[in-house]
């Protein structure tokens, strides 16, 4: 391409600040500040911009010295890298890093740099601009978030439709098989015997649809309220209610709620956990011993926001090896227990998860199994 | 009919399946005894003891096995069985009967030696007679 117009080599006065003034507007609307490393002279400049952005004062002088104060600590490995890269190789980048301003507030920035040659093609600075786009990569973050949400409901809608298809099957094979022998037998006599059959299949088929209607009304209940509740009463309400088998079995309960005394929560779903948890404990209690179950709380390790609740029983364990993908399926049950329905685990885990929350469980089958709720 | 049956056996956790099953085999007189188990674990235990006393009258020639149970599921029984199912020296014709329409499980059961072949519930009656006679 040939340049028709050539520029004028020196711009009238006018033509300069109408220029300057189009650049500060584009850079204000945009929250892209510049700054220049001068490695010559040791020096960092900003403009005023940069300063606003990472909340310094408009006098503020910028020394080199500063570097990584700039940067969040997860990202100073990262940004260290890449600014070597560039000041010594010449790489230029384009990155978006988590930045910190000057009162310790975490933002989102675009970076990017480009080295700065003399004529003797050294480098002798690297020039660039910070760009807040905070709002974006939040946006982003709550995006990636809802995905993960929809996945998980997704997922928990596709168990639904296996255990749907799976356990009405069962029933309706049952039928056919039983208006197949009618129609096969000869006397009216044979005949009414499987009237029984029948009215066992439709008591059969009333429970599976008691427990998926239990399973859907978790799913529609899971916008309910939440209120502040306490795990203390929590307890004590559960522990009222299945007083009878805590004393037949000789039960004994410690509780420490002291790290955390109450949670935001939907009461029903929490009393549901509560009540799921102990009696699993003492349905599968070991046979040589007492049930002891120990109820703490305690706040997440990495993330101080997030209340953890620990159960744990000195019960006969569960064969983890063996169990382990299925502790929370539906009517899967791992005992010879007489009243194992296997639905428990299943409900407490989708309570749990529609509020997005986790449930893990660790087991052995000497010394009894401990479940980890993450709320 | 040259070889009647004489034992069977059923490993299923749904009773009202095993009481309609037993009832068109006593109907139709398909075999002479029939042994219920109501998981693998059960199953599995009572080959297991077979093979430590042996008695050939005490051998199914016919398994009808369920897959979702409780306890030990169908898919384990299968692979303990099969390491000892040829220590018997007499043959024993086992099939997978299932309401699982997944065609996963269909495939993998099939795929399996020790497995002669896969019937969806419900399973039909002239099904079961021909399961009885080609085993005769």
């Amino acid at each position: 391409m040939t340049e028709t117009n050539p520029k004028p080599h020196i711009l009238p006065n006018e033509k300069l600040e109408e220029d300057n003034f189009y650049y500060r507007e584009s850079a204000l609307m945009t929250s892209t500040g510049s700054w220049y490393i001068d490695f010559e002279n040791k020096k960092s400049y900003w403009d005023d911009i940069t300063r606003t952005i990472l909340e310094y004062p408009l006098d503020f002088v910028p020394s080199l010295k500063m570097g990584m104060s700039l940067y969040a600590e997860e990202h100073h490995a990262f940004i260290a890298n890449t600014f070597f890269e560039c000041a010594l190789s010449g790489i230029p980048f384009d990155t978006e890093i988590l930045m910190l301003t000057a009162n310790k507030r975490k933002f989102w920035a675009r970076a990017i740099g480009k080295p700065i040659y003399n004529d003797a093609k050294k480098i002798i600075g690297v020039r660039g601009i910070f760009q807040d786009i905070d709002d974006n990569i939040q946006k982003e973050i709550n995006l990636e978030k809802a995905s993960g949400i929809v996945a998980s409901q997704n997922n928990r809608l596709f168990n639904f439709a296996h255990i749907v298809s799976h356990n009405l099957r069962s029933h309706s094979s049952n039928l056919t098989l039983i208006v197949q022998l009618i129609n096969d037998l000869d006397t009216v006599e044979e005949k009414l015997e499987l009237l029984d059959n029948i009215t066992h299949v439709s008591e059969s088929l009333n429970t599976t649809i008691e427990h998926l209607n239990e399973v859907v009304s978790i799913q529609t209940s899971s916008n309910q309220l939440k209120e502040q509740v306490s795990f203390n009463n929590t307890l004590d309400q559960v522990t009222t209610s299945i007083n009878q088998i805590i004393l037949n079995n000789n039960v004994t309960i410690n509780s420490d709620f002291s790290r955390a005394e109450f949670i935001e929560y939907i009461p029903a779903y929490l009393d549901s956990i509560f009540l799921n948890l102990l009696t699993n404990a003492i349905k599968y209690k070991h046979k040589d011993r007492d049930p002891v179950i120990n109820i703490s709380t305690s706040l997440d390790y990495t993330n101080k926001d997030r209340i953890v609740l620990k159960i744990s029983d000195n019960g006969s364990g569960i064969d983890m090896d063996k169990f382990g993908d299925k502790v929370f399926g539906m009517y899967k049950t791992f005992h010879y227990n007489a009243d194992a329905r296997g639905i428990g685990l299943f409900i407490t885990k989708n309570q749990i998860e529609s509020l997005n929350g986790e449930i893990q469980v660790k087991s052995d089958l000497s010394s009894g199994t401990t479940f980890t709720i993450k709320f | 009919m040259k070889n009647k049956i004489k034992l069977a056996c059923i490993i299923d956790d749904d009773k009202i399946y095993v009481n309609l099953v037993r009832k068109i085999i006593e109907t139709k007189k398909l075999c002479d005894h029939l042994l219920i188990f109501k998981d693998g674990k059960e199953g599995i235990d009572y080959f297991e003891t077979l093979l430590q006393n042996f008695e050939k009258e005490h051998l199914p020639e016919v398994i009808l096995l369920d897959l979702n149970m409780p306890v030990m599921d169908g898919w384990e029984f299968l692979e303990r069985f099969t390491k000892i199912k040829n220590k018997f020296n007499n043959p024993i014709t086992l099939y997978v009967v299932s309401s699982s329409i997944n065609s996963i499980d269909i495939e993998k059961a099939k795929s399996l030696s020790s497995v002669q072949n896969y019937l969806i519930k419900p399973v039909k009656i002239d099904e079961l007679e021909a399961v009885f006679n080609k085993t005769a």
